[in-house]
Formats: structure tokens, sequence, C-alpha cells
């Protein structure tokens, strides 16, 4: 009776996580889908879920309908600029504000806080403002150095590195380890979770951002991968999402790599930092 | 081997980092787009510093840079491009570098960030609903009529549908801070096979609609009779057609509700969409998903912007037709679409003007972008094209959404209440009357105090 019972539950537990993984995949299936289609079956009824003929054809029109290289480019650099000069910075201020004591460490924790909370909506007129005012404006530094630093990445990291029993530190530096050799070669390695965690947001948020190119860029030359693809989109008449769907799966295919590559460091993380 | 690894990838990260920071400082050297803009930067400042005539950049051999940006992405974007292209092509005094900036909404917002931080563009394409956010701050957009007059432009040149609402002042002929250039109204797209098959006319009046589609439904013909998008424009459409004004004549009273012509106007509105008559679209995606029911027969007529004239066209697998949209006590449109105004901080106001001037008068300017849209021409000189005569004598259908003009109604665009808030709350309205059959009256009253209240704010 207790092994039907159990039988039953792991067929409902079974059912449910298809239908989980149904309803999150399904999305991304359909982009797959529409980016093979011709316009007439995107506007068929009822709707089309497998091609007729896959139309690879579709990428190539998306690609070609911009300069995608220039916007790859443009993407990456951000991308590794963000996350290396994140680390520089990141990695000794979250050491700093959990095992060094320093006059104002609270107040200035309490600032990073309040960084971690406030929503760049608020914040890009300020910095656009500085942005223009230095005369950086039409080049990559407006996408890159207001993101040097990350209040969330910090805030975690401390949390890990706050757990690090002081005697490990104490006894690395009877080894003579200074700071710096004590936070990149002892506190870093042990906190691989939390950095994945950092970095894979990091990488996910920046390389899909919309908002803060389209305000902080005026021209193609420095513009973003999210940015080709929303001018895809026609302004009036029938909108093509096939070739819509296409740009968006070269804008999603590193992210799919770094996932293939790095899942179990992904679900790891994940896990770690309790972001399900 | 293993500290070797680490050390490659460290001066790996560093030479990319390295890379990233000299794309960052300055790519001219890389590419030859990124020199163009370069040399326009300098190119600007320097016509800041010497606020010089097209004519003066021309002398001292070099262009002058006009920042053109846009809200026209996909086809249209590409269009727009190649119109610029062919203007920097037919002169050597004024170069126009056309950048896109999101949509209307997006690029009101960021010209409103850029214009406070000294940056803004020299020309700016914003929604012909967006003009009063900008408008109504002082000093922030160029009046236009002083251009005119030198260029010996005439103010009723433009069609009255689409110029109102481009004054701050409706009264005062003096003031113009927009001209209008992606120009549009409402039609009524008809499958002419159902009528055929029907042996029926094309309905010229809602109760006419009505009628018609009731029967087309009950024979399974059709699904609804016809499906209009969720957009506030068919707010000021029906209450136009009711032959009231939906505000005062100062701009301060939502006087439909006063004197209940607009209560009665949503009446019939919301009778239809109760029979099927009219479907109203859903809120995302509404254009599409109207015009998918009309390409696949599910609905006999759809009322939308004339602009969507070549994707119907296009796609279309049945005989249809362009007719004016039926009237409830009179025949009434608004307009809509999009506008250019010259930005008060232009670098070079004159090599501005300069091709401003090009596109209104000339046949590759906006007659050309019309012609290629679907958008109607917004002055009598742009119609005088021979690319629009072209497009009016080969395409009736063209023609009809052109003639449709004699009924254009813009009235409740006069003291520019179109503003964000307001519309927002009308299809708030819409959506509770159409799609939940709210009382209207009662929504409408609600309606009426909410709006008030901005206007009130906005003055």
């Amino acid at each position: 009776m207790y092994k039907l019972s159990q039988n039953v539950w792991t067929v409902i537990g079974t059912i449910l996580k298809a239908v989980l993984i149904f309803v999150f995949i399904f999305p991304f299936l359909w982009m797959v889908s529409v980016a093979l289609q011709t316009d007439k079956e995107i506007s068929s009824s009822p709707i089309t879920l497998i091609p007729a003929v896959p139309q690879w054809i579709n990428f190539a029109a998306a690609w070609s309908k911009g300069p995608f290289l220039l916007y790859l480019r443009n993407s990456l650099t951000i991308i590794v600029c963000v996350i290396v000069m994140q680390m520089v910075i990141m990695v000794p201020a979250a050491y700093a504000f959990a095992k060094c004591d320093f006059k104002g460490k609270n107040w200035m924790f309490g600032l990073v806080l309040i960084a971690f909370m406030t929503p760049g909506q608020i914040t890009f007129l300020p910095i656009y403002q500085m942005m223009s005012d230095w005369g950086v404006m039409n080049t990559l530094l407006p996408q890159i150095l207001p993101f040097m630093s990350n209040a969330f990445g910090i805030f975690l990291l401390r949390q890990y590195f706050m757990q690090v029993p002081d005697e490990l530190i104490e006894a690395a530096k009877l080894d003579n380890a200074g700071s710096l050799k004590i936070v990149y070669k002892l506190m870093l390695p042990m906190a691989k979770p939390a950095m994945s965690t950092v970095v894979l947001f990091s990488f996910v948020s920046h390389w899909n951002d919309y908002f803060w190119p389209l305000v902080m860029t005026q021209t193609t030359d420095v513009r973003p991968l999210p940015i080709g693809i929303a001018m895809l989109k026609n302004t009036e008449g029938i909108t093509n999402w096939n070739i819509i769907m296409a740009g968006n799966m070269i804008l999603v295919m590193p992210i799919l790599l770094v996932y293939v590559f790095c899942s179990k460091s992904i679900i790891r993380s994940f896990a770690y930092s309790g972001i399900k | 081997m293993k500290r070797t690894t680490r050390k490659a990838t460290a001066l790996v990260m560093a030479s990319v980092m390295m890379l990233g920071l000299t794309a960052c400082g300055g790519q001219s050297s890389q590419s030859s787009g990124t020199a163009q803009t370069t040399a326009a930067k300098t190119e600007t400042e320097a016509a800041k510093a010497e606020t010089s005539a097209p004519a003066k950049a021309a002398a001292g051999g070099e262009k002058a840079t006009v920042n053109f940006w846009h809200s026209m992405s996909g086809g249209n974007g590409e269009l727009l491009q190649s119109i610029v292209d062919n203007y920097n092509a037919s002169q050597d005094k004024v170069q126009v570098v056309a950048e896109y900036q999101g949509d209307y909404y997006s690029a009101i917002a960021k010209a409103q960030t850029a214009i406070a931080a000294g940056n803004g563009p020299d020309i700016l394409q914003t929604g012909s609903g967006q003009v009063s956010i900008l408008a109504k701050e002082e000093g922030i957009l160029e009046n236009l009529v002083p251009y005119m007059n030198q260029s010996g432009m005439e103010f009723s040149d433009f069609d009255p549908t689409f110029i109102t609402g481009m004054s701050m002042d409706p009264n005062n002929s003096e003031s113009l801070v927009a001209f209008p250039m992606g120009c549009s109204t409402p039609v009524m797209y008809c499958n002419m096979d159902i009528l055929d098959a029907a042996g029926a006319e094309v309905p010229t009046s809602w109760a006419e609609m009505s009628e018609l589609t009731k029967k087309l439904i009950a024979d399974g013909v059709i699904e609804y009779g016809f499906a209009i998008p969720h957009d506030c424009w068919y707010f000021w459409m029906f209450v136009a057609q009711n032959d009231t004004t939906v505000f005062s004549d100062d701009g301060m009273k939502f006087q439909c509700v006063d004197d209940g012509t607009g209560i009665e106007a949503m009446q019939v509105v919301q009778d239809m969409c109760k029979d099927k008559v009219m479907y109203f679209g859903p809120v995302q995606d509404s254009g599409s998903t109207c015009r998918g029911m009309f390409l696949d027969g599910k609905c006999a007529f759809f009322v939308n912007s004339c602009a969507d004239l070549k994707s119907v066209e296009s796609n279309a697998g049945f005989n249809y037709s362009v007719q004016y949209v039926p009237k409830l006590k009179v025949n009434a449109v608004p307009s809509g679409g999009n506008t250019l105004t010259m930005l008060a901080s232009a670098a070079d106001k004159d090599a501005a003007w300069d091709f401003m001037h090009w596109l209104y008068t000339e046949n590759d300017g906006v007659a050309t972008f019309a012609a290629n849209t679907g958008y109607l021409p917004p002055s009598k000189t742009i119609a005088e094209q021979p690319i629009i005569k072209e497009k009016r004598a080969s395409n009736p259908n063209y023609e009809v959404a052109y003639n449709q003009l004699e009924h254009g109604n813009n009235s409740h665009m006069v003291m520019q209440p179109n503003n964000g808030d307001v519309a927002n709350n009308i299809t708030a309205v819409m959506e509770a009357c159409f799609y939940d059959f709210e009382d209207v009256t009662e929504r409408m009253t609600v309606l009426k105090e909410e709006v008030e209240d901005i206007l009130i704010d906005l003055q």
C-alpha cells in the first residue's frame, strides 16, 4: 500500500516536472521554430509548429540587415571589460568588507547596499550627464564604466568570505602572504561558486541589456547586439517575426554555449545563491 | 605547465581588456564607420563653435554635420536611410547623420536626457503625440515659421488635419514647432470576396456595418464583423464621428462627457462589441492580431492605419479594397504618425533647415517616404510631387486613403492634450467597456475626473 502510494506520488511528480519543463522550454522552442519558418507559415492559422522546409536563410537575412559583426564585437568587448573590471574591483572590496576593520566600514557597506537596491532607471540620468561631461559619449565607455563595480557581487562575496575562518587567513599571514595574495590565492579559489554566480548574472544581464545601451549610445558604431536585434522590427506594418527570431537566436547563442559548457557549475552556483 | 597556462590566461585577459579599452577610447583606426562618426563629431563641435551657415561650411571646404535622430526601424529605417543618403549626395554643404534611437517613446525619453546634458540631436523625429512633451518646455524646440518665411514655405501648404497640434498655440500661425512627416489616418480594409458572395455593398455607417455583419456571422461566414486595434486613436475617432469634440475649447474640460456625446458614442461601440460586430484587439501586438484575423477571413473588415496598406497588399489572398471608415453621425478620422522637429540647441540651424526644406520640397524627400510606406503626403507641395501623383494614379486604395482626408479631424489635438497619461486612462476605459462590458456612463464619468486632473497638471 505504501509502495503504491509512493509510486503514485512519483508519477505525479514526474508529470509536474514535465509540465514545468515544457512551460519553460516552449518559448525557446517556439523561437527556434519561428526562426525557421517562411512568412506565410508565420501568419498561417492554425499556427505552424514544425516548418515544412527549415528556412536557414532567415539567419543570413537577419545577419545582413545590419552590421552584426560590429554589434557582436561591441557586445563581446563590453562583456569582457565589465567582467574583468568587476573581478579586479569587487573581490578586494568584498574581502575588505568581510575581513578588514577600518573606519566607516559599516557606513560604506550601507552605501553598497543602497547601490544594490537602486534601479538603473533612477541613476541613468546623472550618469548620462557625467559621461557627457567627460566627453566619452559615442564610445563604449558609458556601457562599461558604470558597471565596473557590482554591488550585488560585493554583497554576495562578502557573505561568502565571512564564512571563511579567520585562522586560515592568519595562517596565510604567518606564511608571509600579503593581502592581495590572500584575496586572489586563498579566498577567491574557495569562493568559486559565489564567483560563478556573480559572473553569470553579470554576463546574462549585460549581454541582454537593451535600455542602458540605447540611452548611452547614439551611433551604430558603439551599439551592442540587443539594439541591432531591436532594429530588425518594422516600425509599421507586418513584423517579420522569422527574421527577428533568427536575430534572437544569434543573440542567445553565446548564453546557450556558456550553459552547455558550464551547466554543472551554473546549477551549483544558482543552488548556492538560492536563486532558482 | 599549469602555471604557464595561468600566465597565458592572464595575458589573454589583459590583452582583451586593453583591446576593449582601446576600442572604448577611440575606434577610429579600426572602422571606417567610426572614423566617419569621429569626423562628424569634430565637425559638429566646429559647427557649434561657429554656428556657421552651410554656405560658410562649404566655403571652408567642410560639410556641416546635422545629427538626425529617428525612430524608423526595419524596412522603414532602410528607406529613411536611403533618403538621407540621397540628400547627402545631392549637395556638398551638409552631411546628415541619421541614427535610430528606439521607438517613439524610447526616443523621446532619450532626447530629453540628451538635451538636458547638452547632447541633443539637431533634428528629432518623434511621434505626433509626443511633440507636446518637448514643446511645452520653452526653448527646447525651434520655431520653424521664420525659416518657412525665409524659404517661401506657407503654413497653409500643410494639410490642416496633420498640422493641428504641431503649434503650441492653435490661434497663432507664427508658431510651429514640428512638421508632420509620416502621416496616417485610419481606413477600412474590406474583404471584397466576402461582400461579393453576400451580394452586399460596402457599409458606410456603423449601423449598416452592424446589420450586414450580424447576418454574415449568423450565416457562419465570419466570426466577427470588423477588427480594430487596441489604440486610443479610435476613441478620438468614434467621439469625433458623433459630431462633437472631446475637449472644451480651452482644452481644460473633458466636454464629451458633460454633454453626453462621448458616452453615446462609446455606448454604440460597446454594443457592437457585445454583438461581435467589432473585435477590439488585444493589448499586445494588437495591429498584427487584427490584421491576421482579417487576412485569415475571420472578419470581413479591418480598421487600421493607412500605413498598413503595403502589408495588407502583399499578404491578402483575396480581393480587397480600402474604403472610408464608416460614420456614426458624420465621417471623421483622426491623424497620427510622426513628426520632424528642429531643436533650439541645433549646432547649425541653417544646415538643419536645409535638410528639412529639401525633405518637404523635393520628390526624393518625404514624398518618397510616403509613396513607399503608405503614409499620406502631409502638404500640397508633397502631394504634387511626381512620385505621389504616380502612386495615386496607380493605386486606387492609396487614392481612397488620400481622399478621405476631407474628413480629417484632429480636434482633440488642438491644445495638445494627447499626452501619455490621458491616452493611458482612455485606453483603460476602452478595455473596461469593450472587453468586460462595464457600464459606459460610469466609466466615462470617472474618466472625466481623471483626465481633467491631468489637464490641470499639464498647464
